[in-house]
């Protein structure tokens, strides 16, 4: 059988009316690789700090008033666990800023200067902040303008350096 | 002046980065990060974003060599890095599972560029692994109707990268 | 009309050597074959030996046992105890003796050659029924060469046995071909050469696996591909013509196929479709390179006939319209890489 992360979701019985998921527990996902798609993660964390992540992201999204999503992807674009109030696709948007992570970081090598603390993406009526949280995990923040930038760059490093504490993770 | 490129795609592993970098003029400014899924037994990073490479003409003109993410998820990037490009080299690593599966996977995904341009086909890894070979990867082109150069190639070999390049080339030139 | 053949001598005086260059100019008016002399036996239709010199004699004796094409003479004191074939040519050397002997061997000769000529296609028809049907009695005789045989009988198991009892066997399905007598290079000369000259039958599988027991299996396209462009000598092969639309159905692996320029630009060219002349229009090549190419595609199976007139015109047009600058283009980033 095919466990997919909304099957596992609903096995381990995870509210769906704030969208805040988990993506991974220590119940091994079995699937067939299929194309391109590698989807075992070799990450392993376990119920109890993806439960504190969950609190982690939700004291974000209190504190920033115009936040309205808070995922942890993998580096290479897999969500972990996220906390969205609008209809975002959180597989999406992991991969894609995980592209734009590495781009960044790239930019900045090439730059002469040193690590990349943020990659910002201004738009008209909102902002997506994008941060390292250690060597495999980002934490992407999705706002409106009613946040200003300084308390969203804050509150973001504030919160990765929490998560890097709760998620120091084991390789199954 | 527009810019012209070649795109190298294909599965992870398969050698993108490795191509580039036997011919760019620098190394490959690339994009990679530790693999967190079963990929990593494999390989211990992968590309998110893309290779970028470069090789600059005696009248100073430049070509991009772009290397693309090699997982589906990334096709996103596929999208983006094909915009303008002169012609595709799709490299399949001979050692997967199912080779030829990924051959045709790649030869849908970028159909529309390749009507527009053309690719040629590197295959790799066949010294460690020589089945299928290229009689095989032949049928499966001619049940789709299609022909396109196909090699085994070493990734690593400037030779064969060039081999394939000019193969591209003289496509593009006789079409 | 008078054939001209060449006799080579072994073991005789130089001035017997003079003499003979001179008496064969005697053959010149003679109605069934003008005589010339040779330093090489390979070409020579009739040798001509010492036989009274013991190495002579063993030379002799060699020749009779390889059993070749040419007809061998002795020029001998003794006009008896000599195999049955060897014609005799008694000593001292005169013109009123060594014509007739010539005579009889050009009537040997020539008639030898045409049974052997019968003999080669009624053994390819044991194997399989050809597909081309060749009319001996209307066209001037051609050399049916080994090439053919592996592509008439494509599928099946070839056993080929040379002059020399040297054997390879040619599994066709899977294009490969298994040998410890032969280097690839004799390979290509081998599958070039006649049939007259060699032994074939065909092969059951069980057949093959005993035979090819410890024998590596080797690539079958190189050999073929290079055999087809030098057996071509402009002309095309049987069943091409020259005013048909040809179109590959793979590309060649050239990087094994010899990664020759011409034919890489013929590949791209072949793969969207022609003539022969239109290849040879656009290309700039005398029109013997594309044949030759057609040929070798034609072997190995890559070339599909194609009637698509508009498809034909339009590749013309916009070649005719190429931009200049994309070519100018392409042969920078050629020269860059080192191409």
């Amino acid at each position: 059988m095919k466990l997919t992360r909304e099957k596992i979701s609903a096995i381990l019985g995870f509210k769906s009316d704030d969208k805040a998921k988990s993506a991974s527990n220590p119940v091994e996902v079995e699937t067939q690789e299929s194309g391109m798609e590698y989807e075992h993660l070799i990450v392993n964390y376990t119920k109890e700090q993806l439960a504190e992540s969950e609190l982690r992201l939700a004291e974000f999204m209190k504190v920033c008033i115009g936040a309205y999503g808070a995922l942890v992807s993998t580096v290479d674009g897999h969500e972990v666990v996220y906390s969205l109030k609008r209809d975002i696709p959180p597989h999406k948007i992991s991969t894609m800023n995980s592209s734009l992570l590495a781009l960044g970081e790239s930019i900045a090598r090439e730059s002469l200067q040193q690590l990349c603390q943020f990659v910002i993406l201004e738009n008209s009526d909102g902002r997506v902040v994008s941060l390292r949280i250690n060597d495999i995990l980002m934490l992407t923040c999705i706002s409106t303008k009613n946040t200003n930038l300084g308390m969203l760059l804050s509150a973001g490093r504030n919160t990765a350096d929490s998560l890097a504490k709760i998620l120091q993770s084991r390789t199954l | 002046m527009k810019q012209i490129k070649f795109i190298f795609t294909g599965p992870p592993g398969a050698g993108k980065t490795t191509a580039i970098a036997t011919i760019s003029e620098f190394p490959p400014v690339s994009t990679d990060v530790f693999s967190t899924d079963d990929l990593a037994r494999v390989k211990e990073k992968t590309t998110v974003a893309m290779d970028f490479g470069q090789i600059t003409l005696d009248n100073g003109q430049k070509i991009g060599l772009y290397g693309t993410p090699g997982q589906q998820r990334y096709s996103f990037m596929w999208d983006i890095l094909t915009q303008g490009g002169l012609g595709l080299i799709i490299l399949i690593d001979n050692r997967r599972s199912e080779p030829l599966k990924d051959l045709e996977i790649y030869l849908d995904s970028f159909a529309d560029f390749i009507s527009r341009t053309d690719a040629v086909i590197g295959v790799t890894c066949s010294d460690i692994k020589d089945i299928p070979t290229i009689d095989d990867y032949q049928e499966i082109l001619q049940t789709r109707g299609q022909v396109f150069p196909i090699f085994f190639i070493d990734a690593r070999s400037k030779e064969d990268v060039v081999f394939l390049l000019n193969s591209l080339l003289t496509c593009l030139e006789l079409s | 009309m008078s054939q001209r053949l060449q006799i080579f001598t072994s073991h005789l005086s130089h001035n017997n050597v003079l003499t003979l260059k001179v008496f064969l100019g005697l053959t010149k008016a003679d109605e069934v074959a003008n005589w010339e002399y040779t330093d090489d036996p390979d070409t020579a239709a009739a040798l001509l030996i010492d036989a009274d010199s013991k190495e002579g004699n063993l030379q002799l004796k060699d020749w009779v046992r390889k059993n070749n094409r040419q007809v061998l003479i002795a020029f001998s004191n003794r006009m008896e105890g000599f195999p049955e074939n060897v014609l005799v040519l008694p000593r001292p050397l005169r013109s009123a003796e060594l014509i007739p002997v010539l005579r009889q061997a050009s009537k040997q000769f020539l008639s030898s050659f045409n049974e052997k000529e019968e003999q080669c296609f009624s053994k390819a028809s044991q194997i399989s029924s050809l597909s081309n049907e060749i009319d001996v009695e209307d066209k001037p005789i051609r050399i049916y060469r080994v090439l053919e045989v592996l592509y008439n009988n494509k599928n099946k198991i070839i056993k080929v046995t040379d002059r020399i009892a040297r054997i390879v066997i040619f599994n066709l399905e899977r294009r490969r071909y298994y040998t410890t007598h032969f280097s690839q290079m004799e390979i290509e000369d081998l599958i070039a050469s006649p049939v007259s000259d060699m032994q074939i039958e065909e092969l059951n599988y069980e057949q093959l696996a005993r035979a090819i027991q410890n024998l590596k299996a080797q690539d079958l396209d190189a050999p073929l591909w290079i055999a087809a462009l030098a057996t071509s000598n402009d002309q095309l092969f049987d069943g091409l013509s020259l005013t048909g639309s040809y179109r590959l159905n793979r590309w060649p692996n050239l990087k094994k196929l010899g990664q020759d320029p011409l034919h890489m630009k013929l590949t791209a060219l072949v793969r969207r479709g022609g003539t022969i002349n239109q290849f040879t229009d656009l290309l700039k090549v005398p029109a013997e390179d594309v044949i030759g190419f057609i040929n070798a595609c034609h072997i190995l199976n890559y070339l599909e006939h194609r009637e698509e007139p508009a498809m034909l015109k339009k590749m013309l047009d916009s070649n005719k319209q190429s931009n200049a600058s994309k070519r100018s283009l392409f042969s920078r980033i050629r020269s860059r890489l080192g191409i």
